[in-house]
């Protein structure tokens, strides 16, 4: 999108990276996304600007950015987690969990999104080294050794929760200075924190990489109920038998009424 | 409308919710029986987490049941000593249930246990009632009359550790109602059912209780029962979910009433056989899923949820 937007300028001047130099300046709508009772998921948007400063001995009206070629990456991610994989199988002709791996430092919740796809613009070892991409999410058990079957199976479970999207072409560029990203949040995100990185790439090379934080938090009732239930058991445990026994005889007690 | 579950941590549809509590509270009200062993199979297959579905229904059952011992303590229906023998050993099956459990939790085949728990049980149970309702019919069609059978004695007689229910009229061994009582216990804390539906024929067939104490005491016990599961369920792995509960409750109690009233205008043999089917489909669908193979033999959770205090 951005490059067809500078293909199609029609200022022309010869390329000189080395008299460039770029600002990213990325900002979310929300830096919180609360979690209460009618919570459904959540819809932000990640948006920034890209200033471009000429060198000072080039004038400011001749710019040219021919051949420039700015790509973004946005990449939102919670905070690595432990998780378990277990993996079914067929005992005595029942599906039971059978085997399993634990894989540390794993992301809860991973959205990656670019202008147009990774492939046409950064090479595989970038991708790899910094991690960009489900496939280069690193998924090592204890021993750091990465099982294929059991990342797939990561993979493809969190795909379908919907808490790792790998998408293209929703980055959107405009006037080839302003960006943004709708980021789409299912209702069964993680709590917790989470970091929204916005790469800018020129000619295959990462030039900057800004972050910014984001808290996922439960908030009200649903945050003084999780945490009574975590951090005071007994007292959770109790409370809920009252609830229950003063609304069966609160119940019990309109019926006669009514009856 | 969705409603975010603090403790299950995923948004539902309250009106779903509704309709499944207050589904299930109508048939309750309607055949006297608790809803526990169909709620909880229908959250699971809408979603929940089936440990919590377990503890939260364990939850709701209190609220359904103490209504019930309520009204039946006002008729007399109540006895009280034999009602605390049961609990007595529903306490320790609950104490026992629990601990399994948890530690099944912790090594990730609790779903599997609940799931063959309520194959067996609602596989068992269905076919009983079944079988029975279908005779009753017969017999009724041919004008028979059920005879009366003197009560035998039996080995249940000959156990020690007697003790004397002034309002069952009874003098037995405390055995029984204690291994009775701790077996419903299990029951209660492994798959959120009341286990009126073991606890009445236990009572009737072999302990021989009078008809007219059986529905309350056991609801009676119930009620105690429930809220240790509860309580032990909340301890140990912080699965109950209250708000979850507070729906299915209130959407059960209302449901249970009109069924309470629909129930006494039909006719009892034809719909038991319906709830008797009912019970055998939820039983099907469980067993099938767990023998087709699973379209993901993967599942993913957080390690979290697998470590207790």
């Amino acid at each position: 999108m951005f490059k067809k937007v500078l293909a199609s300028l029609s200022i022309s001047i010869f390329m000189n990276t080395a008299v460039y130099a770029e600002t990213l300046v990325t900002d979310l709508s929300q830096n919180e996304i609360q979690i209460t009772s009618q919570f459904a998921g959540s819809q932000l948007l990640l948006f920034g600007a890209l200033e471009r400063h000429a060198a000072e001995s080039i004038q400011t009206d001749e710019i040219s950015v021919q051949g420039l070629d700015y790509d973004i990456i946005v990449v939102v991610q919670s905070e690595p987690r432990d998780l378990v994989i277990r993996k079914k199988e067929n005992v005595a002709g029942i599906w039971i969990n059978n085997q399993n791996e634990i894989v540390r430092g794993v992301p809860g919740y991973y959205v990656i999104d670019s202008t147009r796809p990774l492939d046409e613009f950064l090479s595989p070892l970038d991708q790899r080294t910094l991690g960009l991409g489900l496939k280069n999410i690193k998924v090592t058990n204890d021993d750091d050794i990465e099982v294929d079957e059991y990342k797939e199976a990561l993979i493809r479970n969190m795909v379908s929760r919907r808490l790792y999207q790998e998408d293209s072409g929703n980055v959107i560029v405009k006037d080839e200075i302003l960006f943004r990203a709708n980021l789409d949040f299912p209702s069964n995100m993680p709590v917790g924190k989470y970091k929204a990185d916005v790469y800018l790439v020129r000619d295959g090379n990462i030039i900057i990489n800004h972050s910014t934080d984001l808290l996922v938090d439960k908030i009200g009732i649903e945050r003084l109920i999780y945490n009574l239930a975590h951090e005071f058991p007994p007292f959770y445990g109790i409370l809920a038998v009252i609830i229950a026994i003063t609304a069966g005889l609160f119940s019990g007690f309109v019926a006669r009424k009514v009856a | 409308m969705q409603i975010y579950l603090p403790i299950a941590e995923l948004s539902m549809n309250i009106l779903v919710l509704f309709a499944m509590g207050g589904g299930v509270g109508f048939l309750s009200g309607m055949f006297g029986v608790g809803g526990g062993f169909l709620i909880t199979p229908l959250l699971i297959f809408s979603g929940v987490p089936p440990a919590i579905a377990v503890a939260t229904e364990a939850n709701q059952i209190t609220a359904a049941s103490v209504s019930g011992a309520v009204a039946h303590w006002r008729r007399g229906g109540v006895d009280f000593k034999m009602g605390m023998v049961l609990i007595a050993g529903g306490v320790v099956g609950t104490y026992i249930g629990a601990l399994i459990f948890t530690y099944l939790r912790s090594i990730g085949q609790v779903d599997l246990m609940i799931s063959m728990a309520y194959v067996v049980f609602l596989g068992s149970i269905g076919s009983l009632m079944f079988v029975e309702s279908v005779r009753s019919i017969i017999r009724a069609r041919r004008g028979e009359v059920q005879k009366v059978v003197r009560r035998q004695r039996t080995w249940v007689d000959a156990l020690p550790l007697k003790m004397r229910f002034r309002k069952s009229k009874m003098y037995v061994s405390v055995i029984l109602p204690l291994a009775i009582g701790a077996l419903v216990g299990v029951l209660a804390a492994i798959m959120g059912v009341g286990g009126g539906f073991i606890m009445v024929p236990a009572m009737i067939y072999l302990l021989h209780m009078p008809t007219n104490v059986v529905i309350g005491t056991s609801l009676f016990q119930i009620t105690f029962v429930t809220a240790a599961a509860t309580y032990l369920h909340s301890i140990n792995t912080q699965t109950v979910d209250v708000v979850l509960a507070v729906i299915l409750l209130t959407a059960a109690v209302i449901g249970a009433q009109i069924g309470a009233v629909y129930g006494a205008k039909l006719k009892g043999e034809q719909l038991r056989i319906l709830l008797a089917g009912m019970v055998l489909l939820v039983c099907a669908k469980m067993a099938f899923d767990l023998v087709v193979e699973p379209e993901e033999l993967f599942t993913v959770s957080a390690i979290g949820a697998e470590t207790t205090h």
